[in-house]
């Protein structure tokens, strides 16, 4: 019997606001413990929560990016239960009526994931348990979190991943959040069971957590469908559980500790507000929304990117915003694409360096650099040489190149290439009988006699038509 | 509408809420509900969805708050390197 | 001007004529709160009050205006956040609580000029109606030590009522200010939801708790009223509008009054404070008021939304108090983190907060019932909605405060609810969100105060104010027994 996956995500995402969701701290990461705190995300007695209004213009433009409905009323709730790292045993969140309501996940294959709702809440402290004793730092407490919950409408592994990445992509588009695994600032949260191929009827739900990579996640479901598969099979039954990904053992395990009775006692929280949105702010918001990476890919493959260097084009969002600059009235974008993802992205290395995209050669050089290549001023190889030279040195690209090309030979390519055609007779026999690799002899020779400069294909079809004029 | 509640409850609900109760003290705690739950059997009539909230929209000002320093922070619970700490035993 | 000033203006001229100095003063009523037994304070602030009482001086000598609080020594209810000073909510969790912030009454009090004498005492975490629940000790009452003072902020009223404070802070979530206002005989108005800002005010019912003035006169609590009904955008719920001041119209004429007197609130009360509170209404009647008797069948339902709302929030308000980030600390061992928190809380949280917390996860965690917090929700706008539509009938509705005067201790015995049956008349008013005073209008035969609850719809402070000026002017019943003594 064949059993279909079915998968659903929970899925943690820290906004990057300035401040906290209810209080004045900042945020900020890899701070001394407890130093980003006030009385207020402590949880000290007497203090109320004053909602940051960034951090719902954050969640709007996430729901709008997700294609969700955006509610005009919604309410936040009190959610309540009893751990050390939450300051006022109990997390302000929302629940009957979230901030956006259903929306969409659209795949590569055109599948749609689709989204039940997003919600904002803010984050919990951090625990460090150690042999003495428990040790509480607050820092993140207070911090917004968008919380987005998916139907469960993923039946692969490969599917899980792409709803991850676009989620991280979307987030980074919009500038809402880095969304990051390794640095928690997106977090993941998922429900898997198995069914029958033939039924309707959903299995039991397992929850798994603690995943803190997305090739983990993949790890975790495939580990997780097959103990599923093989727990039906065996003519058992499966618990409704939660469980957690065990990196080291490369499997999910029972949690150890028993979780709360999901109990959590909600109700509107009597201090805060209800949000309250007018339908023309979420326009304004809508219409000043970064163009988002899938109609970027589409334009790029329009203006003549090949389809795998447009991905990788999006894949970051600031190389993404650094091509579109480069690519103002430039002559041939193909070109602008293959410097930034040959020379540049070798220069940069890691994925983080590639994420941040910090170099010191700015979009408008690139842009100076690709027009001398269409204005044969320079060819690609040189090009290449002379970028890779800025990046290393911090040099300026512009003025290398400028440089570069004052210093070139000029020549008459046509010229040159006569000349050349008149030195090889050999090779214009040869050719003319044939041998298409004759013309590197010729092409050769114009290459030494322009010391690199010359554009090796122009250079080819130059000579092809002297050599048809002269016969 | 379930008028009387249990024993199990009681102390399911004190674990929730991280309270203990003695033998004594749940035998009242017992009547005390069964008491307020009279009362308050007035209000089962109502439809809860039939809430509404007040449509406050909330200017969003950003308030001025005074800033407090680290020590102050930490001053209320046990200070071990800059955490709050809870002994293990 | 009026003849007859309140106590705080009547400090102002003291003070401006230097006929007496402010460190004087405040030492005065230092020294009767040291020699007193009514057990009215947890914390007094010697040191503190005098040096502030010093600064006020400073500017006196230098001819320098002073503001009317300016130098006026008063004491705040113990659930008020008073930074670097103990604040305890008469509770062992808080016991050792010193804040890092001030609450923002004390900081507008503050930048008036009042002098802090001290924090007062109070039922625990302002749970109760008679002073009984604290873990210092009850508090009692100065117009018959074996009588309590009322509560919650019993500890407030008996300062103020026996001459300890020229006024005190309290606040109200189902009458603690106005009761005990009326069991000491002294004027207590708890405002209109959203009008003073609850910032820093340690929470028992957040959508209904109020803080609000606990003064001698009506003048006085309107004085203080006034410097306090202000916006602060640290608290959501706090009104943004312009609050109208109440001390300018005070005196202004109140022909025809249209006086609305729900009998059920009347029913059950003892005779004796019937007939008082009936004549007190009556006053009215030669400025042309007319008053209509009414039954208001949908206050059958304040009580049991009070209990509802009430400990459900209660319940979220005390999970806090676990002993990690501040308070008390089990010291004994324990198996975890969770058996840490829950030994905390048994051992330093009073019986009646364990029980309203335990009632309050009954309320939001039962399974059997659908959002029984949101039908009371319901309820709540129902009752508020009745409201509105009686103060389009009428300008004001006149009810005892309390069905009897100041009872003896353990009143209640075994049965909280009978003491929360005491709050029947007073706690309509936080659910509607209006504002309500209690005035003294009398005494019973046991020389026991009797206080009449005036209500009037929301933002009509001054209204409410100005007929109660209006009675009280005639009748005026308050008197500060021993302590700190003035003629007023």
């Amino acid at each position: 019997m064949k059993y279909n996956l079915v998968c659903g995500f929970e899925t943690h995402i820290e906004l990057s606001t300035e401040n906290k969701l209810f209080c004045p701290c900042k945020v900020k990461f890899g701070s001394e413990p407890n130093s980003n705190c006030c009385p207020i995300c402590i949880g000290a007695p007497g203090t109320l929560p004053v909602l940051n209004k960034q951090a719902v213009i954050y969640a709007i433009k996430m729901g709008l990016a997700l294609n969700c409905k955006i509610n005009l009323f919604s309410k936040m709730e009190r959610k309540c239960y009893f751990y050390p790292d939450l300051a006022k045993a109990y997390q302000i969140s929302q629940n009957d009526l979230p901030l956006c309501g259903p929306g969409f996940v659209e795949l590569d294959s055109g599948k749609k994931i689709r989204i039940n709702h997003i919600h904002i809440e803010e984050d919990a402290g951090k625990i460090k348990n150690e042999s003495d004793g428990i040790y509480v730092d607050y820092n993140r407490a207070g911090v917004p979190l968008i919380e987005i919950v998916s139907e469960p409408d993923i039946s692969s592994v490969e599917e899980a991943q792409e709803y991850i990445e676009k989620l991280q992509l979307t987030a980074r588009y919009v500038r809402v959040s880095d969304a990051r695994m390794q640095e928690s600032s997106i977090r993941c949260d998922v429900n898997i069971s198995v069914k029958p191929e033939n039924s309707d009827k959903l299995g039991t739900r397992i929850e798994i957590k603690n995943m803190n990579s997305i090739a983990f996640i993949a790890k975790a479901l495939k580990y997780e469908y097959e103990r599923q598969v093989d727990v039906l099979e065996s003519g058992k039954k499966l618990v409704q559980e939660t469980r957690r990904f065990d990196e080291q053992k490369n499997r999910t395990e029972g949690m150890r500790e028993k979780e709360d009775a999901s109990d959590y006692g909600y109700f509107p929280d009597p201090d805060l507000s209800s949000i309250c949105l007018e339908q023309k702010e979420i326009d304004e918001i809508k219409k000043n929304l970064p163009e988002m990476y899938y109609s970027r890919k589409k334009r790029y493959i329009s203006i003549g990117v090949p389809e795998k260097t447009a991905s990788l084009l999006i894949k970051y969002v600031n190389v993404s915003d650094f091509f579109d600059s480069a690519i103002k009235n430039c002559k041939s974008p193909e070109k602008v694409a293959n410097l930034i993802i040959g020379q540049i992205f070798s220069f940069l290395g890691s994925e983080t360096e590639k994420e941040n995209f910090k170099i010191s050669v700015l979009p408008k050089d690139l842009n100076y650099l690709v027009n001398l290549i269409s204005d044969n001023k320079l060819n690609m190889a040189s090009a290449k040489n002379l970028l890779s030279k800025a990046l290393d040195n911090n040099e300026n690209l512009k003025d290398l190149a400028n440089k570069f090309v004052s210093e070139s030979p000029k020549f008459d390519l046509k010229q040159v290439c006569c000349e050349c055609v008149k030195d090889c007779p050999e090779a214009v026999k040869d050719y003319l009988s044939g041998k298409e690799k004759a013309l590197q002899v010729i092409i050769g020779k114009v290459m030494a006699k322009t010391r690199g400069s010359a554009d090796a294909v122009e250079a080819k079809n130059i000579i092809k038509n002297i050599i048809k004029e002269k016969k | 509408m379930a008028s009387k509640i249990s024993k199990d409850e009681i102390l399911k609900l004190a674990k929730l809420s991280r309270l203990e109760f003695s033998e004594d003290e749940t035998k009242k705690l017992l009547k005390d509900i069964g008491n307020i739950m009279k009362l308050t059997s007035k209000i089962e009539k109502y439809d809860s969805s039939e809430v509404t909230y007040d449509n406050i929209q909330s200017d969003y000002e950003k308030p001025e708050y005074d800033s407090c320093t680290h020590d102050e922070i930490l001053s209320g619970g046990i200070n071990k390197n800059g955490f709050f700490f809870v002994k293990k035993y | 001007m009026r003849k007859n000033k309140g106590l705080i203006r009547k400090i102002h001229d003291a003070l401006v004529s230097k006929k007496v100095s402010c460190f004087e003063l405040t030492s005065w009523y230092l020294r009767e709160i040291e020699k007193s037994d009514l057990n009215a304070f947890i914390t007094v602030t010697k040191e503190h009050a005098l040096e502030s009482a010093k600064k006020v001086d400073e500017k006196i000598n230098k001819n320098q205006e002073i503001g009317l609080l300016e130098g006026v020594p008063m004491s705040l209810k113990d659930n008020f956040s008073t930074k670097n000073i103990l604040t305890t909510c008469a509770s062992k969790i808080l016991e050792n609580y010193v804040p890092i912030y001030n609450a923002t009454v004390y900081e507008i009090l503050k930048n008036q000029g009042c002098i802090l004498l001290g924090k007062n005492n109070q039922d625990q975490f302002a749970m109760g109606s008679s002073n009984e629940t604290s873990y210092f000790g009850p508090v009692k009452n100065p117009h018959d030590k074996t009588k309590v003072p009322g509560g919650s902020s019993g500890g407030s009223c008996a300062s103020v009522a026996a001459g300890l404070a020229a006024f005190a802070m309290g606040s109200d979530t189902g009458g603690s200010i106005r009761q005990p206002a009326a069991f000491c005989g002294i004027v207590g108005m708890k405002p209109t939801y959203g009008s003073i800002s609850r910032y820093g005010i340690i929470p028992l019912a957040s959508s209904l708790d109020q803080a609000g003035p606990l003064t001698l006169t009506v003048e006085d609590n309107s004085i203080v009223y006034d410097c306090l009904a202000v916006h602060d955008p640290k608290d959501e719920t706090s009104c943004k509008l312009a609050r109208k001041k109440t001390f300018d119209s005070l005196d202004s004429s109140i022909e025809n009054l249209k006086i609305g007197i729900p009998t059920n609130c009347f029913e059950g009360s003892d005779k004796e404070v019937y007939d008082a509170v009936e004549n007190a209404a009556k006053f009215y009647e030669k400025f042309g008021a007319k008053i209509t008797y009414f039954a208001f069948p949908e206050l059958d339902f304040s009580m049991p939304v009070y209990c509802v709302l009430g400990r459900a929030e209660t319940a979220s308000n005390m999970a806090r108090f676990d002993g990690i980030r501040y308070g008390y600390k089990y010291k004994g061992e324990y198996s975890d983190v969770n058996d840490l928190m829950t030994k905390t809380r048994s051992e330093a949280l009073g019986d009646e907060v364990k029980r309203r917390i335990l009632v309050g996860s009954y309320v939001l965690n039962s399974g059997y019932y659908d959002s029984f917090y949101k039908k009371s929700l319901v309820a709540k706008n129902l009752i508020t909605k009745k409201f509105a539509e009686k103060f389009e009938e009428f300008d004001i509705l006149i009810t005892p405060t309390s069905p009897t005067t100041a009872f003896g201790f353990n009143y209640a015995g075994d049965d909280p609810l009978k003491m929360q049956l005491a709050d029947i008349c007073v706690v309509n008013a936080n659910i509607a969100g209006i504002p309500a005073i209690s005035i003294p209008c009398g005494y019973d035969s046991n020389n026991l105060p009797i206080g009449m609850q005036i209500m009037s719809k929301c933002w009509s402070e001054d209204l409410l104010l100005r007929v109660a000026y209006k009675y009280e002017k005639e009748n005026f019943f308050a008197k500060i027994i021993g302590g700190v003594q003035f003629e007023i």
